[in-house]
């Protein structure tokens, strides 16, 4: 008896020092991202000063995009998205819809409202792609830069794919067919393309619309949600985009580019072979593997975050689809770590094989482990009478204290950069909730992660249906 | 420190709308004693007396408004001066003519020429980036050798403005030392001096040949490229001559130059393109033999779509199909002979020619 407690306690002692290292590890490096997010803003505010974006969308000389928008079942949102897009600001675009196979009526919808009829337009299949049925354009002019794909059901990234060969331009987007965004955002994220041609991925800054109005497709009124789960997004979203991969960015160590807004050289995506249709973490998987493309090629290139152009999308407002989709998201990064798992601390891959895959894998996919851990480990020794009651106590208060200095650093760096919250209540409640977050929400979140593995191990590849409550619109 | 921030924070923001509104205020006061110097008693500046005779009698009133402004307002020197530049900048972009240069006089009056010309060596770039803008609003000549040796800056936006700054100074006069002088240009760079240069019209075009002499084929690809968008067929004798010697990447853009240009004097050199070794080549060559629309090359256009690479095929059928009717004549025999990626180009830009696609299957011998 004597030696099994002997061995709990040396077993809950070494894991508690390895716990307080590894949270002095993990803040440390957190402040080191912020510190150069900070920087990193600072300096794309400064550059902003000097860009009229009037120039870059009269200019021959930009380069041409191609947007991609795949859609599955989405007839009742699909003819606002298209018109969205086709309203951007950017001189030369063409928006191609992908028809995923839906089963209701998206692409009927589509072809009655863009008065669309089926092209003889060749499909070369640069990328092995699901079979296409069938190209459709409009016989209106000034619909002429819409192209309607209608293709056997795939997936997200087989739709992708298609959109890429049917592509011409230089330049791709893709972005969620229910997304929104911002009259300019084309042109802002497009900006880094002109700045630098060794830019071979530009990615954009996610917003949450929920509590937003929306009127014709154009957020026209920012404000919080009255909603707890979507405020508390708003934070995680800014920790995530302002304070992490403005910083990746900054070391060319970004490894997601989020599904809903990026832009990509279409020559480098093609030469990787496109989207991956096998993960849920497409659009990571791709920009690991345009890294490594390079890197392995001895390409000079860059990954770049750009975090004013803003896409609107709509956050689960419920803690099942909230947890479908963390579920998602955690099973994707695991997956890609994976595939790509021999770039683990192998200098050839640079910042990236010894900088963000560690982190990657050992603080953002490991890092639910070890919490989830710490909190066993503490219920036991707490029963056991082995854990000092205010030891315990004053690490919580010191990690609570460090939670919400992090959350509440992202939204100073928010409100002193782009301060998309005009009003003073919004701003003293995502404070409020920088705190209050740390206190159930957090645990949840680490459940979800943890859960993530268990569906990996067992082979789960849906993403899980993603119910929206749907933008208030005007 | 997280409870400090948080309050700094909630009080920033309810401080920003007062120090805006004060701002404001000031600055409408700095306007109002503006407006009376700029708008009174227009005057001929015409000749270079007139000019003088003008000087002369702008001092005064120029220290009638440092009276004015002085004792207008109880806040600190500095904030007063602030806001005189502010309000002075503003104003660069709504007056024109006579009332424009008492402007351009102003800003050297009060030292603010001084002040911005010493600012473009700052350690920091964005402050001699900005220099170097506000040089180029102030309009004043003094400025130009400074600006000149910012074109040499390390930072890409600090050479941007001071060559727009050094442009919207001197005119289409100093485009092409501008080019001359420059080593390297972003893709950026060469959006914004195209628009620039792009206003001057047909006076831009000797400019731009001067400029093809610059030994940094960034340059000469930016010279050739404003020549094809300024569609002056001036331009083409020169791009004929210097397409032969153009390294690779400066040959694409003549080409695509030439395309633009659409003169006919372009077709035994893009004929010979048609048939180049390299395929990008060849691709562009189609796209200007397409934007010269001439039947003239529709037989080796049809040949590069019998036979060539798929790239090219897509550059070669789009070309037929805007070449009239010969070229519409070629793309049905091809979608009636061809193999079957041929027959899917051929289609495609037949339909996209208007040709409807049951005509197409129901008459042809073709398909």
């Amino acid at each position: 008896m004597g030696f099994l407690s002997d061995t709990l306690h040396f077993i809950l002692y070494s894991y508690a020092v390895f716990v307080i290292g590894f949270f002095v590890f993990v803040n440390i490096f957190y402040f080191s991202m912020y510190t150069i997010s900070f920087g990193a803003i600072l300096t794309y505010l400064r550059r902003h000063m000097f860009c009229d974006y009037r120039v870059i969308m009269q200019s021959e000389l930009t380069p041409a995009v191609s947007i991609l928008a795949p859609a599955y079942n989405e007839s009742a949102t699909c003819i606002e998205s298209v018109n969205s897009l086709l309203k951007l600001n950017y001189p030369t675009a063409e928006v191609i819809f992908i028809n995923d196979g839906s089963k209701d009526a998206t692409l009927e919808v589509v072809v009655k409202e863009f008065d669309l009829i089926r092209t003889e337009r060749v499909y070369i299949p640069v990328i092995n792609t699901k079979p296409v049925r069938g190209i459709y354009v409009s016989r209106k002019p000034e619909y002429k830069n819409l192209i309607v794909v209608d293709k056997q059901n795939g997936g997200k990234a087989d739709a992708l794919n298609v959109g890429i060969n049917v592509s011409r331009y230089e330049l791709l987007c893709a972005i969620d067919a229910d997304s929104i965004l911002e009259d300019d955002a084309l042109l802002k994220v497009a900006k880094p393309f002109l700045d630098d041609d060794r830019v071979i991925a530009v990615g954009g800054i996610v917003r949450i619309a929920n509590g937003c109005t929306i009127e014709r497709g154009r957020v026209t009124d920012v404000r919080l949600s009255k909603k707890l789960l979507p405020s508390f997004q708003v934070i995680e979203y800014y920790r995530a985009y302002l304070s992490g991969r403005m910083g990746w960015g900054a070391i060319n160590g970004l490894l997601i580019i989020s599904g809903a807004f990026g832009l990509f050289k279409r020559d480098i995506v093609l030469k990787v072979g496109g989207y991956k249709h096998d993960t849920v973490g497409e659009d990571m998987e791709l920009v690991v593997r345009m890294h490594r493309y390079c890197l392995e090629n001895d390409i000079p290139y860059s990954v770049e975050f750009v975090p004013d152009p803003v896409c609107w999308t709509e956050a689960p407002e419920s803690l099942a689809v909230l947890g479908r989709q963390r579920n998602r998201w955690h099973r994707g990064l695991l997956d890609t770590l994976l595939i790509h798992k021999t770039m683990l601390f192998n200098k050839r891959y640079k910042v990236l094989g010894l900088v963000s895959v560690p982190y990657f894998i050992f603080i953002e996919l490991l890092g639910p482990v070890i919490e989830a851990f710490g909190y066993a480990a503490v219920g036991i020794g707490l029963f056991l009478g082995i854990v000092n009651i205010e030891i315990f106590i004053l690490f919580f208060i010191v990690s609570v204290i460090y939670g919400v200095m992090f959350s509440v650093s992202s939204v100073i760096l928010e409100e002193i950069s782009f301060h998309r919250y005009p009003r003073t209540r919004d701003l003293v409640k995502l404070l409020f909730l920088g705190i209050v977050e740390n206190f159930g929400y957090r645990q949840i979140t680490v459940w979800w992660r943890i859960k993530a593995f268990w569906d990996y191990a067992r082979g789960v590849q849906s993403w899980g249906a993603m119910t929206r409550v749907g933008f208030k619109r005007h | 420190m997280i409870a400090v921030g948080s309050v700094g924070l909630i009080v920033s923001k309810v401080r920003e709308s007062t120090v805006e509104s004060l701002r404001d205020s000031r600055d409408t006061n700095t306007r109002s004693a503006l407006n009376s110097f700029l708008f009174s008693e227009i005057l001929n500046v015409d000749s270079t007396e007139q000019r003088a005779l003008f000087l002369e009698r702008l001092i005064p009133k120029l220290i009638d408004l440092k009276i004015a402004l002085d004792l207008d307002d109880n806040s600190p020197r500095n904030v007063r001066r602030r806001s005189l530049k502010r309000v002075m900048l503003q104003l660069t972009s709504e007056v024109i003519g006579e009332t424009r240069v008492r402007l351009t006089t102003a800003f050297a009056y009060f030292g603010f020429v001084e002040e911005t010309i010493a600012l473009m060596k700052n350690n920091r770039w964005w402050i001699r980036a900005k220099s170097c803008k506000n040089a180029g609003l102030m309009l004043n000549e003094a400025a130009l050798p400074h600006l000149e040796q910012c074109l040499d800056d390390e930072n890409d936006d600090v050479r941007i403005e001071a060559a727009q700054a050094m442009i919207d100074i001197a005119g289409v006069e100093i485009v092409a030392p501008i080019l001359m002088r420059l080593k390297e240009m972003s893709l950026w760079m060469r959006v914004r001096l195209s628009k620039s240069i792009l206003v001057f019209g047909e006076h831009a075009v000797p400019p731009l040949i001067t400029a093809l002499r610059s030994e940094y084929p960034v340059i000469q690809g930016f010279c050739v490229e404003n020549l094809g968008i300024l569609g002056d067929v001036k331009a083409v004798p020169t791009l004929l001559e210097y397409i032969n010697y153009a390294v690779i990447d400066v040959k694409h853009k003549s080409l695509i130059a030439l395309g633009k240009l659409g003169d006919d004097r372009s077709i035994p050199i893009i004929k010979k393109f048609l048939s180049a070794e390299d395929e990008l080549l060849r691709v562009d060559a189609a796209k200007a033999a397409g934007n010269l629309s001439t039947p003239f090359l529709a037989y080796s256009l049809h040949w590069m779509l019998m036979k060539d690479t798929i790239s090219v095929k897509l550059a070669a059928a789009e070309a037929l199909s805007r070449t009239g009717e010969r070229g519409i004549q070629s793309l049905k025999y091809a979608a009636g002979i061809g193999d079957e990626q041929v027959r899917m180009v051929a289609i495609q830009f037949l339909h996209e020619a208007g040709v409807p696609a049951f005509e197409l299957r129901e008459d042809g011998g073709a398909v």
